[in-house]
């Protein structure tokens, strides 16, 4: 298990449409250092919010929003330079090419994993 | 029935109840049924079903039009005689679920409140996958 990644203060994005699972993440990801924005569970909030959110360092992105694809949110960080992860319950597949370089972690989430990563992620940006 | 399934007593004409036959989604369905669960425990343990002349009256219809298709659902628990209403009131489980998980996973507006004759919650859900 080793130590628990330190997030600093980084600022995160969790998209997530079930309640308690953002919830979830959300204490977790807090608990390890950094501020959460969201959670959001609406494709349209959550455009909102990558689109103009300052400062933001990382996001988490759950696939499916009641039905709706998550990747439009993706397109808007990606423009903006902003790194995120993929939850998903489907496979590599349904992840379109241009965004298949992202991090993609599989649902249910295993909390030290994407806690790693996101550390990873945000480190490598304060360098 | 859930207040069946909790062993409350429904005769005697103390649980009111509409019959419109709403189909609903496995999504909501299992969002609702905690919240009713919530409702009803709580109703039972210290609400209008607590007491020997309490009435619980729950009230659903479908409102809106082909566009906006909505559940509006109406918990309305009448105690006898009233009471007042603690000041420190634990803010439990079913209160969070109906505040917070129902707009957040259904896109939901609820409203709750603690008055002298008992709890008043109001659910208004929408029935169609919202597109905004």
């Amino acid at each position: 298990m080793g130590e628990k990644p330190e997030l600093n203060g980084a600022c995160v994005l969790v998209v997530e449409d079930e309640y308690l699972v953002a919830l979830d993440l959300q204490i977790e990801i807090e608990r390890s250092g950094a501020t959460v924005l969201g959670p959001v569970g609406r494709l349209a909030a959550a455009l909102d919010l990558a689109g103009r959110a300052t400062p933001l360092d990382v996001a988490v992105l759950d696939v499916n929003l009641h039905g709706e694809n998550v990747f439009p949110v993706a397109d808007v960080l990606a423009e903006r330079g902003i790194p995120f992860v993929f939850a998903t319950g489907q496979d590599q597949e349904s992840i379109p090419e241009r965004h298949r370089v992202a991090v993609r972690l599989s649902k249910p989430i295993v909390l030290d994993v994407l806690l790693r990563h996101l550390a990873e992620i945000t480190q490598a940006r304060l360098r | 029935m859930e207040l069946e399934a909790l062993n409350a007593e429904t005769e005697g004409g103390r649980v009111i109840l509409s019959d419109a036959e709403v189909p609903l989604t496995p999504v909501i369905v299992r969002t609702l049924a905690l919240a009713i669960h919530e409702l009803a425990t709580n109703a039972l343990k210290h609400g209008a079903l607590s007491t020997e002349n309490g009435v619980l009256q729950v009230k659903w219809e479908t409102e809106g039009n082909e566009d906006s298709h909505r559940l509006r659902l109406e918990w309305t628990e009448t105690l006898d005689p009233p009471r007042e209403v603690p000041k420190a009131v634990h803010q439990g489980f079913g209160r969070e679920l109906i505040e917070r998980a129902l707009p957040y996973q259904l896109g939901a507006e609820t409203k709750y409140q603690l008055t002298p004759e008992g709890v008043r919650c109001l659910l208004v859900i929408p029935l169609q996958n919202r597109s905004d």
